[in-house]
């Protein structure tokens, strides 16, 4: 490796993890065909979150499709939130919501119709469910159902990464057991199953190495979680408070709903 | 606001979400989506425990592993601190004794949790805070108190203490921000915290 491929702390520019800035920064290229794909994932990535919030603010599920294509090609085809991306920093999440409703604002100031026909053509999105899937509640704010998609997109990712990190390494038992102990009774509001029991299902010499099993895959997930959420903030220090932050609003939105 | 994913009826200590039409399914095998904002919660105050460094901090990291320690033992109560207790408590603790499969963590953290679970755990976290230990084993004590509290308020809305709203709050607020405090602990303290301040559940 070139010397100046390293950077001031000793790690190879290489070595950084990918964010969220710089998946932007990645449309930035003249090759068409992975200039559509890059667009592809980061529209796979943040349309929930964004169309949660528009039809939080009261816009019908079509208006809200029509909003969101507009904003990707608005913001993230004409390069605007790459420019302002090379300025901000700061956490991603943050800075997506607000360019979303500058754009919204925009848009209602205009007051005009947005048919957008992006000039690549992004990908069509599958919206036989999503209106299902995201009707606005009677007590949520557009910002906390934000909030609330973004976080369910997230940790519905690091889920399924640890689970198939598990499955992949031979550990599937791993999975389950952390899944039946730790998962299951925060997701479903249930009994956790008794180690005894686990033991038993899965033929595991003795509750201890259950507890042992739970450890492992809580280790992998907390470090798969905090990989993430570096993604999507400007540096290590940033990920804690980021964490922190999305618990606050989620236990303020929860206090409510 | 509260009600039960398949009647619509009140359910103590849920949350009504929007949910997925039952006809229109394309979640994942893990969804995340039909969660509440309070799991969510819980499932990122899972993910962001972090060891910390020496120093202040170094004992952070003691008294933090202590009260891990007290929390995923069994829900079985020493026989000293049952002794001590008034009879009738007493005997309840005895009955909760039986409960071996739970640990104390997973009691003060589930809704489903009875309400006279609660008033014991906060009875026993009382005595401990009373015994004659080290600061540590004070702190962590009191910890196992005010959670037991804070479960009453947010699963079963009663208040099982004589402290006043304000005071819990104020509490509740200090051992939310407390990095010794499990971050799912954290979670339930902050969301007691909002329950306190708004006082519309403090009876």
């Amino acid at each position: 490796m070139e010397r100046g491929d390293r950077t001031d702390m000793g790690s190879s520019i290489e070595e950084f993890p990918p964010t969220h800035w710089s998946e932007i920064a990645r449309v930035r290229t003249d090759d068409t065909e992975r200039r559509r794909r890059v667009l592809d994932e980061i529209l796979s990535r943040y349309w929930k979150p964004i169309y949660v919030y528009l039809r939080h603010k009261g816009h019908d599920h079509h208006d809200a499709m029509d909003l969101m294509q507009g904003f990707f090609e608005a913001k993230v085809l004409r390069r605007e939130l790459i420019r302002r991306a090379d300025r901000t920093k700061g956490r991603f999440r943050a800075f997506l919501l607000k360019s979303l409703k500058r754009y919204v604002a925009s848009v209602a100031r205009a007051k005009r119709a947005l048919k957008r026909s992006p000039r690549e053509g992004l990908k069509s999105l599958d919206d036989t469910g999503m209106a299902a899937l995201y009707e606005p509640s009677d007590t949520a704010t557009p910002d906390e159902a934000f909030t609330h998609a973004w976080a369910s997109e997230l940790l519905g990712q690091v889920l399924a990464e640890v689970e198939k990190s598990c499955r992949d390494a031979g550990k599937a038992i791993y999975w389950e057991v952390f899944r039946a102990r730790t998962l299951f009774p925060i997701m479903e509001n249930a009994e956790p199953r008794p180690l005894s029991e686990l033991c038993a299902k899965h033929g595991i010499s003795s509750e201890a190495r259950v507890s042992n099993m739970i450890v492992t895959v809580k280790r992998r997930f907390q470090k798969v979680l905090k990989r993430r959420v570096r993604e999507s903030v400007s540096s290590d220090e940033e990920v804690d408070g980021e964490i922190r932050d999305l618990m606050q609003s989620l236990s303020e939105s929860s206090a409510r709903w | 606001m509260f009600c039960s994913e398949d009647t619509g009826q009140p359910r103590r200590g849920g949350s009504c979400l929007p949910r997925p039409d039952r006809g229109v399914t394309t979640v994942e095998k893990t969804s995340t989506f039909s969660l509440t904002p309070g799991q969510l919660a819980r499932l990122l105050a899972l993910g962001a425990e972090e060891p910390m460094p020496g120093g202040k901090r170094g004992s952070d990291t003691q008294l933090a592993a202590l009260l891990r320690d007290r929390l995923v033992c069994p829900l079985t109560f020493e026989r000293e601190a049952i002794d001590a207790l008034p009879p009738a408590l007493g005997a309840m603790c005895r009955e909760l004794a039986a409960l071996a499969n739970r640990s104390l963590g997973e009691v003060l953290l589930d809704s489903r949790s009875e309400l006279n679970v609660l008033e014991a755990v906060k009875e026993y976290g009382k005595r401990l805070a009373a015994r004659p230990k080290d600061g540590r084993e004070h702190t962590a004590a009191l910890a196992i108190y005010y959670a037991a509290v804070a479960g009453a308020l947010v699963f079963h809305n009663r208040r099982i203490t004589r402290h006043t709203c304000e005071s819990l709050s104020r509490a509740f607020g200090t051992l939310a921000g407390r990095s010794w405090v499990p971050q799912d602990l954290a979670a339930l303290f902050a969301e007691v915290q909002r329950v306190c301040q708004a006082s519309a559940r403090c009876t």
